[in-house]
């Protein structure tokens, strides 16, 4: 397996790096970022297939929630009519982890690398002189040199993994799909702070090096999403959202005994709310069944039941 | 549905963090530490850090263990970024013994000099200098005390052994060049030592200036040891040669260009030929005086040779990482014994006294070898936990 790995994955990503850094001055910081951009680029009809996935889950949420509706009461029917549905769209219920999935072995196959090449230790040394192949263009490059910009590329930096962090917790803002239900809402945001969370963390115990591919990655990631889908919830960065019965996109949860006191929003079903209470008090008010809240100031009366 | 996307989720994160902890088997630096023999008595560094002292004369009776009170963890949660903080004092070179005391450097960037008492039932650290870079090589001990070490910031030191370490002089004395791993070699106040940067350099033992005009540049780097012998440096490079140098002069002699890796141990001399392991499986036998093969073919194993090969009684001992063990005749190179096979990978460089080898392994056992019948001496010592 390991002989497989080093084979397929190991022993390429390890060339290719020793080569474009030697043609970039012997910059192993500018061979990670060529190596990032030719990964996503390797990726990109997996990444595309996905994100238009993620636009028809946008558009299917005036369906769904219908379909809640309709079926609020019998949840497996609800089951079997949202699979229809995902399936009619060609959706998939993975959305994004299948690209970090498949990414897995190139982070490992990168963390070797750069372990490896930047002579971190001598047992990765001696590893390196086990995959490098006999081109000229990778002899005698080693050992790479670790300096990039402020950081060490074989040593873990704060900075970095507050990049990483930061640039993760985009990304999942952006494309997490608005929830349907305030329980959904609340394991959305619970996902969308451990991952970021836990990839700051990791890359405070990983080379920044991979922590660099990682950002870029990233960077590239949320290029991509905002072309297709916009900022998504990430224009709303702190507020619950929900989606919205017009567009299926994202708009923020407004309490109700805010919405009265709010101009109308743009949503056409909020607006019919306050219509409806007004029109309703008007009535009231016309026939005298309701009384108004009006403070009568000479008579002392009030609306208390007596 | 929601159920199923969150379970997916979640098992995402679980395999991420399973993966991580299965990517981090994680090459926290472990140390392959090579024994010294001195007066019966071997010293030898385990994987955890420690060194034994062990009585050769009375059936491998330890005599004592000491180990560095730092034994901090190594940079992060799974201790993956090794080169971040400076790990648990893993050792790779042979420890040195000068005038009863023995020195070591480790990779937690300290020079040890540790003391045994008197009745050498223990050992207490008599002193420790911090170079504040991790140490691969060994050091080098000169006849007037002078103690020499190469660090992993591109440093070589030199501190004095009758003033518990005090630094001597530092070279470069300002800046750096590349990382020194290898073990320092002195003689007749010259120390030669090899560089990741590609370069051997000649120093003056006493005021650390450079003796040659430049330092001898190579195709790769020099992580193995120089053999000075009779005027002439004898080393290996990563650009898969070999060469000799006057030491004088710091002018080539010769080079022998047929390995296809790396040369990463020092090179064994004995009766005007010099046998050398490369990382291509080969041992290599080469006149010292211009450089020709020796044998028609060279000794081939099953994996790197790593380790520094060495001659007893005429008889060629091959440590490969196949983990096996090789008894060649070094007139021409054919089979003496048959190999021996460990139960784990060789660690160490070959030490010998008499016609014993000594030789560590990946489990932290020595194992101990007669040459001249091709059989394990004893049963391994096992150096603990």
């Amino acid at each position: 397996m390991i002989e497989v790995f080093n084979a397929v994955l190991l022993g390429p990503m390890l060339n290719i790096l020793m080569v474009f850094a030697k043609f970039m001055a012997g910059n192993f910081g500018l061979a990670i970022i060529a190596v990032t951009i030719l990964v996503r680029i390797l990726i990109l009809p997996l990444s595309l297939k996905q994100l238009r996935a993620t636009k028809a889950m946008q558009q299917m949420q005036p369906k769904l929630k219908e379909l809640q509706k309709k079926y609020s009461k019998d949840r497996q029917r609800f089951a079997q009519e949202q699979m229809k549905l995902y399936k009619e769209h060609g959706v998939s219920p993975l959305g994004c982890t299948l690209p970090m999935i498949i990414q897995f072995p190139i982070w490992i196959a990168l963390y070797q690398t750069i372990i490896q090449a930047l002579a971190v230790t001598p047992e990765g040394l001696v590893g390196l002189s086990q995959q490098l192949y006999s081109w000229s263009a990778v002899q005698g490059v080693v050992p790479l040199n670790s300096g990039f910009l402020w950081f060490d590329l074989a040593k873990p930096d704060i900075p970095m993994a507050i990049l990483v962090a930061a640039s993760m917790w985009a990304l999942q803002k952006m494309s997490t799909m608005p929830a349907m239900d305030p329980k959904q809402e609340s394991m959305n945001r619970l996902m969308t702070l451990m991952m970021p969370l836990m990839f700051g963390y990791f890359a405070l115990s990983f080379p920044s090096g991979l922590s660099l591919y990682w950002v870029l990655f990233n960077l590239l990631s949320i290029g991509m999403q905002y072309k297709v889908t916009g900022w998504g919830s990430l224009s709303m960065p702190f507020k619950r959202t929900q989606p919205s019965p017009a567009t299926g996109k994202g708009e923020p949860v407004i309490p109700a005994e805010e919405e009265e006191s709010q101009p109308a929003p743009g949503g056409s079903e909020a607006e019919k709310r306050v219509k409806r209470r007004l029109i309703t008090d008007q009535a009231g008010t016309r026939d005298g069944k309701h009384r108004s809240k009006r403070k009568d100031r000479g008579r002392g009366r009030s609306n208390r039941p007596r | 549905m929601r159920k199923r996307i969150f379970n997916a989720r979640f098992a995402l994160l679980a395999i991420v963090l399973l993966g991580s902890v299965a990517l981090v088997a994680c090459t926290g630096s472990r140390g392959w530490p090579s024994p010294t023999i001195s007066d019966d008595t071997l010293y030898v560094g385990s994987t955890t850090g420690n060194l034994l002292a062990i009585d050769t004369a009375n059936r491998n009776v330890v005599l004592w263990t000491w180990s560095p009170k730092s034994k901090q963890s190594g940079g992060g949660f799974f201790s993956c970024a090794s080169g971040g903080a400076l790990t648990a004092g893993n050792v790779y070179g042979a420890p040195t013994v000068h005038n009863g005391l023995i020195y070591v450097g480790a990779f937690d960037g300290n020079v040890y000099a540790i003391e045994p008492t008197s009745d050498n039932r223990d050992a207490v650290t008599a002193w420790k200098y911090k170079a504040g870079s991790q140490i691969v090589g060994g050091v080098a001990v000169s006849d007037d005390g002078t103690i020499f070490a190469g660090t992993s910031d591109g440093t070589l030191v030199a501190l004095d052994a009758n003033a518990n370490g005090l630094e001597k002089w530092k070279f470069p004395r300002e800046g750096a060049i590349g990382k020194i791993w290898t073990t320092p070699t002195v003689v007749d106040g010259v120390v030669y030592f090899g560089s990741l940067d590609h370069n051997l350099y000649a120093l003056d033992a006493v005021t650390g200036d450079l003796k040659w005009s430049k330092p001898f540049e190579t195709g790769g780097a020099i992580v193995a040891q120089p053999l000075v012998v009779e005027g002439v440096v004898y080393f290996g490079s990563f650009d898969s040669k070999f060469y000799a140098v006057d030491a004088a002069t710091g002018d080539q002699k010769w080079v022998f260009d047929k390995a296809t890796n790396w040369y990463w141990a020092k090179a064994f001399y004995e009766d005007g030929y010099v046998y050398a392991g490369s990382l291509d499986k080969n041992v290599y036998a080469m006149n010292a005086a211009d450089g020709t093969q020796r044998w028609a073919v060279p000794v081939g194993t099953g994996g790197p040779v790593r380790s520094s090969p060495v001659v007893a009684g005429g008889i060629l001992v091959v440590a490969s990482e196949d983990a096996r063990v090789y008894f060649r005749n070094a007139a021409d190179g054919s089979q003496r014994w048959a190999p021996i096979e460990l139960d784990a990978k060789p660690l160490s460089d070959l030490a010998i006294s008499g016609s014993l080898v000594y030789l560590t392994t990946e489990d932290n056992s020595v194992h101990i070898f007669d040459a001249e019948i091709g059989r394990p001496f004893s049963q391994p010592i096992s150096l603990g936990e």
